[in-house]
């Protein structure tokens, strides 16, 4: 029989926007859905790449907004 | 006094209007790398970046400290859209000709302005995330904003799809698109995961 679930439901369960009964109910369908369940492990590993390019501020940057900061709270406690 | 480890955004950012610089320091450590990297994969400059993302947080601590902030417990999608907005006024100033809006008149097409490849874009292509710069950039435009807003701007599928003005589902379906074309395009390149 034909899934209920779309790969819609894929993304929005990997970003943990599925409704509560609607997450048990397809979490309950991957245990049995073998092709169900690689889709999302294939979409989970692209996400996890997604997740790993993720860029950093310099540090010098995170140092001048803090300095900003005291600099600010100097000024209004004079 | 906890951890400032363990402390909560809210709490964060409660204790910092009092005058605890530490806790700043905490939200920054938290949230630089999402804000900075929605910065980033819009201007796709780096010194660009530094500079509005630097202005992101002066917006923000003068924000914090005039009383103004009323979003409790949702500091990190607040601050990575205040970094977006700014990101956005600056591509309009660089593009003012561009006239496509939103229903909200904002301009789409800033959302997915790919800037000119600068001479730093060259240098730092050889550093770890330029693999997927590079993929993110050969994206359908419609996808590619979609998956910068969803991924990289914590905004909700809802969110997207209001502020895109196509349905949720369409949102999503631009997303698993997004998701499979990279993924393409990572095996067809053989970029290891």
């Amino acid at each position: 029989m034909p899934s209920k679930f779309t790969t819609n439901h894929l993304i929005a369960l990997l970003y943990n926007e599925l409704e509560p009964t609607a997450k048990s109910n397809l979490l309950e369908e991957l245990s049995l859905n073998d092709d169900l369940q690689q889709q999302l492990n294939d979409y989970a590993e692209t996400i996890s790449f997604l997740d790993e390019s993720e860029l950093d501020a310099n540090p010098t940057s995170i140092q001048l907004i803090m300095e900003y900061s005291a600099k600010l709270k100097e000024l209004e406690h004079v | 006094m906890k951890n400032v480890q363990q402390i909560s955004d809210q709490e964060l950012v409660h204790l910092y209007i009092q005058g605890n610089e530490a806790c700043l320091e905490q939200l920054l450590k938290r949230h630089q790398r999402s804000i900075f990297s929605a910065i980033y994969l819009l201007v796709k400059n780096r010194a660009l970046a530094e500079d509005i993302f630097q202005e992101t947080f002066i917006k923000i601590i003068h924000t914090l400290r005039l009383g103004n902030y009323n979003e409790e417990g949702k500091f990190g999608p607040w601050a990575v859209r205040i970094g977006r907005n700014l990101t956005i006024d600056y591509i309009r100033k660089q593009k003012r000709n561009l006239t496509i809006t939103d229903s909200d008149g904002n301009d789409i097409l800033s959302y997915i302005q790919i800037a000119e490849e600068s001479r730093e874009d060259k240098l730092i292509q050889y550093q770890t995330e330029q693999n997927i710069k590079e993929l993110v950039k050969r994206l359908p435009d419609e996808q590619r904003e979609v998956l910068i807003m969803r991924h990289w701007g914590d905004m909700s599928f809802k969110d997207i799809a209001e502020k895109t003005g196509v349905s949720i589902n369409t949102a999503l379906g631009r997303m698993r698109y997004a998701l499979s074309n990279l993924r393409k395009m990572m095996d067809q390149q053989a970029v290891k995961i």
